[in-house]
């Protein structure tokens, strides 16, 4: 037989439960707008019921129930999309960083347009066609000199600017890496805290959903294998070398200089190269590495073709004062450093417009402004220059539509994510009426239960009063 | 689905930003004027572009050699008028010198006239264009001719006889420079011969030597002024050629970089009302959760 009392235990466990699911709808409810928070759901279970000898006297027996209880507080969320989440994000995160880099490069470029390279070449090639149509005239010989300094001062700036970006690269990869070392770091304590909170059973839903968070930021850096132990606690691997092992974690380093042609990444302790996964700073060592040096050497190819060939040229033709042999840019230019020869910024008539040593002639100036149709670098110099405007434009096409199908796909991902794990807020509003409702009948129990003690203690037993 | 209140939110965020993307396009490229502002907007729209914005300073060039051989042909076609018209009027002289019947001192006179004559033969092979002898060669800052101290004494050529040639075309050039010596040198010479004999009353010399002489000279004058003209109707064709290039890669280009001004504002007003429809949408979307109908 149990005791009336224990109806009371009942309805005191149902409000203890409804209150605490009630305090759960509230923390959901609290955590609405942050995206990284999963939505947790309170488990409630029946308690175990007791096994009362039928009173009916025929030995069978009968399960009382005994109320209700929180079983656990479940956070959801599905490993198996934070997974695909992470490696689509980090392939989303090298096509932006690439795309961005890419963007810059065309800003310096700035084709197609009448203010870049490809000006500044015609103009070059047709200020020698005037000298060509007045060889005598110092006039039309000045304004060929100051088109030639625009054109070295043109490549001069090409070269600096995408140097220039190619050091701010360089800075970005080094911010990044620093950030993986601070996440590894936070990860490792994360794991710890979880690990010892998790001992005694139940889960630490609001602290996974903090290391879940470092674990994306860190995905988009470099795509890590993320598995998670027995314990609780996760191990990160970047490359195949861990990078977080339960509260243990491995530094990165950057060892090379500003201007090394190759990106050094190694691990501090065990010294070796970190092997590279997807990820942002793969797609900055890339672009620091190979696309920019490449522009960069493809410049320098064209100025020194340019600078050798109208060297060339130029020596074998005479001056005004009828000297030849000179050059027209100093020797062995480069896309840095193409420079008019001493002699030609000295006075122009001493650029060679004659074959003849005549200063009538302009045969050598029609020759030299006929260079722009010299195949001079596997095409002509305005063939090459375009070549290379089109990879860049090709290359950040493609960085662009890459991003925008990756940022559907992670897009799609995310809002699968959401529909697991975000909160939605009629849910809980139409949660925090269902578990009020109960809370309040739970209390109309204790209520009718101390109704029922007040019969029984206050009314019976009146007899012969 | 499940839908959180955060995707809701990301969901509106997400469509409002593309319809804001798709307006900021339309907005540059009306701005602009041009469809393509970087070389990711259609890597081979750029490329055509600038390969025909280069093709057309090529032409623009073309334009401004045609134009100066046009000229420079026309001073010196006009020169070579002028000499023609002093051979005839020396031949003329020459005729009446070459008569029997008038006196030694008529001769004389008429001699004076044609020394004078020699000055201007000089003259004309001095002509200058823009500041350039264009009877010297390539020695276009050295007068050319150069009389002697009397004016039968031999007039020097201290030209050369460089060509002297302008681009009209990729690789085309044309020699647009008579060499002085060639045309008036001789000429020069036979007037001054005709001079000399009609001093020295040489009747004879003057009929039968000088008059076939200074027949020989015109005859290459007009030989070469025909030469230049049909130079010229060369260049003429040329210039009209150039033009309709011009024209072409003008329009090509328009048709590679231009924006459509109709078609681009007819799509920005669209995208105009359909941010407006999208805001709406999601200031009705957002506002309502059930607590606003709860109690």
């Amino acid at each position: 037989m149990r005791s009336i009392f224990f109806g009371l235990e009942i309805a005191r466990r149902a409000l203890d439960a409804y209150r605490q699911a009630l305090e759960v709808t509230g923390h959901n409810i609290a955590n609405a707008g942050r995206k990284e928070y999963s939505r947790q759901e309170v488990r409630l279970q029946a308690t175990p019921p007791v096994e009362i000898l039928s009173p009916l006297g025929n030995g069978e027996t009968q399960f009382m129930g005994t109320g209700v209880a929180v079983a656990s507080v479940e956070r959801l969320r599905s490993a198996f999309i934070d997974a695909q989440m992470r490696h689509e994000s980090s392939r989303l995160a090298a096509w932006e960083a690439a795309g961005d880099v890419l963007a810059q490069v065309e800003v310096i470029i700035n084709e197609p347009s009448e203010a870049g390279l490809r000006s500044v070449l015609d103009g070059f090639w047709s200020a020698w066609q005037d000298l060509a149509n007045n060889p005598e005239s110092i006039a039309v010989r000045e304004a060929l000199r100051q088109q030639a300094d625009t054109l070295c001062t043109a490549f001069a700036h090409y070269h600096q600017q995408l140097w220039a970006l190619r050091r701010d690269v360089d800075a970005n990869l080094r911010a990044l890496v620093s950030e993986i070392n601070l996440h590894a770091q936070q990860i490792a304590a994360l794991n710890a805290r979880i690990t010892s909170g998790e001992a005694a059973g139940g889960t630490a839903n609001d602290l996974r959903d903090e290391r879940d968070f470092l674990l994306d930021r860190l995905a988009r850096l470099v795509d890590v294998q993320v598995r998670e132990g027995e314990d609780g606690a996760v191990r990160v691997y970047v490359g195949g070398v861990s990078l977080v092992d339960g509260e243990e974690w491995s530094t990165l380093e950057v060892a090379h200089s500003e201007d090394d042609p190759q990106v050094q990444l190694r691990w501090v302790d065990i010294g070796q190269p970190v092997m590279l996964p997807e990820g942002q700073i793969r797609a900055l060592v890339e672009m620091r590495d190979e696309f920019l040096p490449e522009m960069l050497s493809d410049l320098d190819q064209l100025a020194s073709a340019l600078c050798n060939r109208v060297n060339e040229l130029h020596r074998e033709g005479y001056g005004a004062d009828g000297l030849s042999g000179r050059d027209f840019f100093v020797p062995g230019g480069t896309a840095a450093n193409l420079q008019l020869s001493g002699e030609v910024r000295a006075d122009p008539m001493h650029i060679a417009a004659s074959l003849t040593g005549e200063i009538g002639d302009g045969a050598n100036a029609l020759r030299i402004a006929g260079v722009r149709m010299e195949d001079l670098v596997g095409g002509t110099v305005d063939d090459f220059f375009r070549s290379l405007v089109a990879r860049t434009g090709i290359r950040a096409q493609e960085a662009r539509r890459m991003q925008d199908n990756q940022k559907l796909l992670v897009r799609q991902l995310e809002s699968r994510r959401q529909s697991i794990s975000g909160v939605s807020l009629d849910e809980e509003v139409a949660n925090l009426i269902r578990y009020e409702h109960s809370y309040a009948a739970a209390a109309r129990l204790m209520t009718v239960l101390d109704e029922m003690l007040d019969i029984l203690i206050n009314r019976l037993g009146m007899t012969g009063r | 689905m499940r839908v959180s209140h955060n995707s809701l939110i990301d969901q509106i965020l997400h469509t409002l930003g593309q319809v804001r993307d798709r307006l900021v396009t339309h907005q540059q490229r009306l701005a602009s004027g041009r469809t393509v502002n970087r070389p990711s907007d259609d890597p081979g729209a750029a490329i055509t572009s600038m390969r025909l914005q280069s093709a057309l300073r090529d032409v623009a060039r073309y334009q401004a050699n045609v134009e100066d051989a046009q000229r420079w042909m026309e001073v010196t076609e006009g020169a070579l008028a002028s000499a023609v018209e002093v051979l005839q009027r020396a031949r003329e002289l020459a005729v009446a010198a070459a008569s029997d019947t008038i006196p030694q001192e008529s001769r004389e006179a008429l001699a004076a006239e044609v020394v004078q004559l020699v000055d201007h033969l000089v003259e004309i092979g001095n002509t200058s264009y823009a500041g350039r002898y264009i009877f010297a060669g390539h020695r276009t800052k050295t007068r050319p001719f150069v009389a002697g101290a009397d004016p039968l004494d031999p007039v020097t050529y201290q030209g050369d006889s460089g060509e002297i040639r302008r681009e009209i075309g990729a690789g085309i050039t044309l020699g647009i420079n008579v060499v002085g010596d060639t045309v008036l040198g001789g000429a020069i010479a036979a007037v001054q011969q005709l001079a000399a004999d009609m001093y020295n009353g040489d009747t004879e010399a003057i009929s039968e030597v000088r008059l076939a002489e200074l027949d020989q000279c015109i005859d290459q004058l007009l030989g070469c002024r025909a030469e230049l003209g049909a130079k010229g109707q060369r260049l003429e064709f040329v210039a009209l050629r150039l033009q309709e290039v011009a024209y072409t890669f003008q329009r090509l280009l328009s048709d590679t970089l231009d924006i459509d001004v109709a078609e681009e504002a007819v799509h920005l007003r669209a995208m105009e009302s359909a941010y407006l429809v999208a805001l709406s949408a999601a200031g009705r979307i957002i506002q309502p959760s059930l607590i606003h109908f709860l109690r």
